[in-house]
């Protein structure tokens, strides 16, 4: 411990390490989180204002007091000059009487839609009344910058945003302290006696101590209190959150700002019981989880999903029967632990682990796997034709009713004689597919056809691990190589595996001019570990399939190369949303559109502020319509059947969020419209008026409801 | 991933207040020794990397207890799991020596273990340093009668220390990560990782009426 004096000078570094390398436990561990770890200076990060020169700290001036508080209202001005602010009310005032202009203007206007126009009002009488959910944010940049919205902490100012990832977002395994407790973001995964199986930064030496210590907590609390323990705040700017899935604990600790935010949706109260019942079939009788932890909780289940999906729980379990010493380790690969690290990032900052991260075209599957988390478990979809999909599943379906051929051939006698109960039932006609439980047709994670037997399906959470697996292993899977798993589908049965067989295609091979085409991913689930050569037959099926007429070669081809870029501006002719994603609740699905259109790239920076600015949308507490719209129509008489569906027929617990960040040089509004049916949520980062915002989002919602056999895959077709 | 193959090892030392547990892991894994006494609080926790039968490579989790009573009821999470358990006591106080036995039997009752009769103890009298004058009277014969009859008449290995000095320590420790390693190669033996046999297979009930239909 003489060496953490030795290195005061550094006192950011100081100070984490001195109060926590010794790793001691202070006193017997009680409820206040103060005693257990140093307040200011928590495990992960120290935030020590006095070594940060004046000109930065705009970057570190949180404005998360009141963004975290559960109330409605983000107003925020940082502590940038008083000018700078003045001005910015002063614009926010133009603004507003702008929008009483349009607001007024739009009643004049006859030719509008009535219900439309009506709508109208409501809306824009309740965003000038949000018009202060407002957060100003001082930059020195022109353009935006991650680093410049109240999304992680910058104790060393950083202005350079590579570096900033390095530092701070990257994860590393190194020996070094300081690295270590740079990083914003920590996973653990440990056995209940202390030993280490998995972490997302540091190396053996560094976690160890942190290993002990965290179980230590977990089962003082356990044995003493009797309660499991759920979550730590340490100040406001970091949280300690533990998943107890004996014999192995989840936690993670987090000084994410929008990871920090309690969950604000209105409705969740009643889903959240729901899923808590479900997910935890011991802790029934156990306080509810609060809301305020439920996005670090569901990353944590989302890893602890994913070591089901390889090991099975039984197979956990029986590890540690009797011998609590077990390493879990000894029976994970590198490739598992490199999948959590990827999981981890993608769950945290919807980013990709690669080496070209600053590369301006990323990989943007990480980031719609970000969406899906954020809209609970949703899958995200894609926009082909509804007559392209029937096709497509017609496809799926029709290998269900393929025979197995005849002995004659070579090539099946030797499969035959392989499988001795192949052979002794090949006298009875047999079908080909009888193992093959569901099929999947995707594209970078996205999916067009599924097919499904009659009295069992996927949840969502059962395909993000399937979908999972073909992106993690997508380097390794070539187009002439067959992949073979098992995996452990755990909502399906957490106690035994499924056998996944992938196909990756690629359609441009058939054609003789070099069209670029995503490739094709056939997947397809087995109940018989057996059943590799009956699949892979099937694969060779759905390729012949496709391919064997021109037309549905064609349309497809055509079809995936013009979704993979759906553009409001092109497809809905919308000009001012720049971004915007829609859920349809029923099917728990959405669609988005590519991110590309935002800032003309698909740069880390990008993808880290839609995360930031979708989270605070998504998280912040939305105003219902309900109540006025109800006193509104009553006033004006209008009989809801005259209603158009995409704006109020069915009435829908209609809610809205908005919210408006200024820069000093552009703006970026978010807006969230949602009812029974559908969630929305959009991105401007143009100036825009409420009227025309409205309007947009109105015929995008539109065309979404239009079109929801073509952007969505819906349940699937069943055999 | 160059560490997979090392092998990670749960080390609980045990024993009353002020017989020198921290000491002891401070000069084994540091090489420091402090005059000053300080209590430990709860546990500590430190990690050492050691290579033994020279290509082994283990990795020792040392859990420092709180000898004090009132730390007791920190119970379970400590003892759950471990490989090893080291009993210290101090060759100056003889009531240390006494309570040896009721250290191991509190270590058993809470760490459940299967087998206690085959689990790792080992015993550490620390302080040989020392003056003889302040050591326990015949020594040798009070820890073989105890040994010999309370501890079940079991032959833990004994090692007298010190941990000022650094006599002994390093070759105490090496015995301890040999006798856990041993541990779980046997245990290995009895119960193979339960990892690659996939054989769990779902027995999926498709309805008869698909099944059976040929037509």
């Amino acid at each position: 411990m003489s060496t953490n004096d030795n290195e005061s000078d550094n006192s950011v570094r100081g100070k984490v390490s001195s109060s926590l390398s010794s790793a001691q436990i202070k006193g017997p561990v009680s409820l206040t989180p103060t005693s257990i770890l140093p307040s200011s200076s928590g495990p992960t990060l120290a935030l020590n204002l006095e070594n940060v020169s004046k000109g930065v700290t705009r970057a570190i001036d949180y404005t998360s007091d009141q963004l975290l508080s559960s109330g409605p209202r983000l107003s925020v001005v940082s502590s940038g000059s008083t000018s700078d602010y003045l001005l910015q009310r002063q614009i926010s005032q133009e603004e507003y009487e702008g929008l009483t202009e349009d607001f007024e203007g739009d009643e004049d206007d006859e030719t509008e839609d009535h219900d439309t126009e009506e709508l109208h009002n409501i809306i824009s009488d309740i965003i000038r009344y949000e018009r202060n959910n407002t957060i100003n944010v001082n930059s020195l940049m022109s353009e935006i910058s991650y680093l410049d919205l109240d999304m992680f902490p910058n104790p060393d100012g950083l202005v350079d945003e590579m570096a900033y990832y390095r530092q701070h977002i990257e994860p590393s395994k190194s020996d070094s302290q300081q690295e270590f407790h740079y990083k914003n973001k920590h996973f653990f995964i440990f056995s209940l006696a202390g030993k280490p199986i998995y972490s997302f930064n540091g190396s053996d030496e560094i976690i160890m101590g942190y290993m002990g210590i965290l179980t230590t907590i977990i089962s003082t609390f356990e044995e003493n209190i009797n309660e499991e323990i759920k979550s730590i705040m340490v100040g406001d700017r970091l949280k300690i959150v533990a998943l107890n899935k004996n014999p192995i604990v989840l936690v993670s600790i987090s000084s994410i700002s929008y990871e920090l935010m309690a969950l604000n949706k209105s409705d969740l109260g009643l889903e959240l019981d729901d899923e808590i019942q479900t997910n935890d079939d011991k802790e029934e009788n156990h306080t509810i989880r609060s809301k305020e932890d439920l996005i670090l909780i569901n990353q944590l289940s989302t890893i602890y999903n994913y070591l089901l999906s390889i090991l099975s729980k039984p197979v956990i379990e029986r590890n540690f029967t009797n011998r609590m010493n077990y390493d879990l380790r000894r029976i994970l690969t590198s490739l598992d632990f490199q999948n959590i690290d990827a999981l981890c990032m993608r769950l945290s900052y919807g980013l990709p682990i690669t080496k070209e991260i600053d590369n301006n075209l990323l990989d943007t599957s990480s980031f719609g796997f970000f969406i899906s988390e954020l809209l609970d478990s949703s899958i995200q979809s894609i926009n082909i034709t509804n007559t392209t999909r029937t096709r497509l599943n017609n496809i799926l379906l029709s290998c269900k009713k393929l025979k197995i051929k005849q002995p004659e051939e070579v090539k099946s006698d030797a499969i035959s004689s392989y499988f001795s109960s192949v052979t002794s039932s090949a006298v009875e006609e047999k079908y080909l597919a009888e193992d093959l439980l569901f099929s999947l047709l995707s594209t970078s994670n996205k999916i067009l056809g599924y097919m499904k037997p009659k009295n069992h399906s996927l949840s969502n959470d059962d395909l993000k691990i399937v979908l999972n697996l073909i992106s993690s292993s997508s380097n390794s899977l070539q187009f002439t190589e067959d992949l073979w798993v098992p995996l452990c589908l755990p909502n399906f049965n957490p106690n035994g595996f499924l056998y996944v067989f992938v196909k990756r295609i690629n359609l441009s091979d058939y054609f003789k001019s070099g069209i670029q085409v995503q490739p094709l991913d056939i997947v397809l689930i087995s109940s018989n570990k057996n059943s590799f050569y009956q699949m892979q037959e099937v694969s060779i099926h759905i390729i012949y399939m496709i391919i064997k007429n021109v037309d549905v070669l064609n349309t497809l081809t055509q079809e995936l190369i013009s979704s993979s870029k759906l553009s409001i501006y092109k497809d809905i002719k919308v000009p001012t949303i720049k971004h915007f994603i829609y859920k349809l609740k029923k099917s728990n699905q959405f669609i988005m559109n590519d991110i590309i259109h935002v800032n003309n790239d698909r740069s880390m920076n990008s993808i880290l502020q839609l995360i930031y600015f979708y989270s605070v949308l998504h998280n912040t507490k939305s105003v219902k319509i309900r109540s006025k719209l109800r006193s509104t129509y009553n006033k004006s008489n209008i009989s809801s059947t005259t209603i158009p569906s995409a704006t109020l027929s069915a009435i829908p617990n209609m809610k809205l969020t908005y919210t408006r960040w200024n820069f000093p040089h552009t703006s970026v509004t978010g807006f969230m419209l949602s009812d029974n049916d559908y969630e929305f949520y959009c991105l401007c980062n143009v100036p825009v008026s409420s009227k025309d915002l409205i309007t947009h989002t109105l015929k995008i919602i539109k065309w979404c409801e239009k079109n929801k056999k073509r952007l969505f895959f819906g349940s699937g077709v069943v055999f | 991933m160059s560490g997979r193959k090392k092998t990670l090892l749960k080390v609980i030392i045990l024993g009353d207040s002020g017989v020198g547990k921290t000491s002891l892991m401070q000069q084994f894994v540091n090489n420091k020794f402090s005059h000053q006494y300080k209590a430990t609080i709860g546990a500590d926790f430190l990690t050492k990397e050691i290579t033994i039968d020279n290509n082994k490579q283990v990795s020792l989790q040392i859990w420092d207890t709180a000898g004090q009573e009132r730390f007791q009821s920190l119970g379970v999470a400590f003892y759950r799991g471990a490989d090893c358990c080291v009993l210290c006591y101090d060759v100056t106080n003889e009531k240390s020596l006494n309570n040896l036995t009721s250290w191991k039997d509190e270590f058993l009752v809470q760490s459940n273990v299967t087998n206690p009769q085959d689990f790792p103890f080992i015993i550490i009298g620390n302080k040989i340093d020392v003056d003889d004058s302040k050591k326990i009277p015949s020594l040798q014969k009070k820890l073989q009668n105890i040994t010999n009859n309370q501890l079940g008449g079991l032959n833990y290995p004994v090692f007298e220390t010190s941990a000022k000095e650094g006599i002994n320590v390093e070759a105490a420790f090496e015995v301890i990560a040999k006798m856990a390693l041993q541990q779980e190669e046997l245990n290995d033996a009895n119960g193979h990782d339960v990892s690659d046999d996939y054989n769990d297979a779902i027995n999926i009930h498709l309805e008869s009426e698909y099944s059976g239909c040929a037509c």
